[in-house]
């Protein structure tokens, strides 16, 4: 039956299509914006990249340039009793 | 997987547009049958090849070896393709049947053919539409079962039952009109 299928549709050939169909189709390929060079198809990857070290570049330079506030810190711990409240805890132990 | 295409492909990632027309002027035929024997209508068929040859054009860059053969790639954008625009419009039955092709010898065996052609394409128009896209991959591209399968988006099984399913219809069909 496979083979009768085979012959029938052999028979039976579905129509080609006109022949300027590849002038058409080429027409309408060059009309499209033209295709990128293959080396510069992904701008946006280098983009990102950028913006990543950017951000490095940001967040190294705030880190660094904070000032050094152990000691504000524990001077604001004294004046809000925590002096004492450390006394206390040794006292006690 | 070897692709017959190969030696197009580096022409058409560089954007060479006589890459482009040897790969058309090699598969616009088959796609159009395969787009014609779905849609019923050269003009349609048409259309699809060009918008499945301008989509490969734009994916051409990008176009990975080893993912697929390019006549894979090409038939299953465009089954999908047929899809979507019988989704969108039923057709009816293939109308004047103005493209029959040429070649026959004398005016009763053209009658004959013409019935024939008539009658297979009037029946395959009555089946489901995966069953005319696996038929028509077998029979008129001849194209194995697991890239018909492949090309359809199924396994290699549901692509043969939808073909044991598709010539059981059509037989039935085609012998209501007395075609087989």
């Amino acid at each position: 039956m496979s083979e009768d299928f085979g012959k029938l549709f052999k028979d039976s050939a579905a129509p080609a299509p006109r022949a300027d169909l590849t002038d058409r189709i080429m027409a309408a390929a060059k009309a499209q914006t033209p295709l990128p060079a293959a080396n510069d198809r992904k701008p946006w990857v280098w983009t990102a990249l950028a913006g990543i070290a950017a951000t490095l570049v940001a967040g190294f330079f705030v880190f660094s340039t904070q000032p050094d506030d152990t000691e504000l810190w524990a001077s604001e711990a004294d004046a809000a009793g925590f002096g004492d409240l450390y006394s206390w805890v040794n006292d006690e132990t | 997987m070897s692709d017959p295409d190969n030696d197009l492909i580096s022409g058409l990632r560089a954007g060479n547009e006589s890459a482009l027309r040897a790969l058309i002027d090699r598969r616009s035929a088959s796609l159009h049958r395969v787009a014609y024997r779905l849609l019923g209508d050269t003009y349609d068929a048409e259309d699809v090849c060009q918008e499945t040859f301008l989509k490969f054009w734009r994916a051409a860059p990008d176009w990975r070896d080893g993912d697929a053969r390019i006549l894979t790639w090409l038939c299953r954008v465009a089954t999908n393709d047929c899809y979507d625009r019988l989704r969108k419009k039923r057709p009816d039955l293939p109308g004047e049947m103005a493209d029959y092709p040429d070649g026959r010898t004398g005016a009763e065996a053209a009658l004959v053919n013409r019935e024939r052609w008539d009658g297979l394409q009037t029946a395959m128009m009555s089946l489901p539409d995966r069953q005319r896209a696996a038929l028509t991959l077998r029979y008129d591209e001849d194209m194995s079962q697991r890239d018909a399968a492949e090309i359809m988006g199924i396994g290699q099984k549901a692509y043969e039952a939808l073909l044991v399913r598709g010539r059981k219809g059509l037989k039935a069909l085609m012998q209501e009109t007395e075609h087989v």
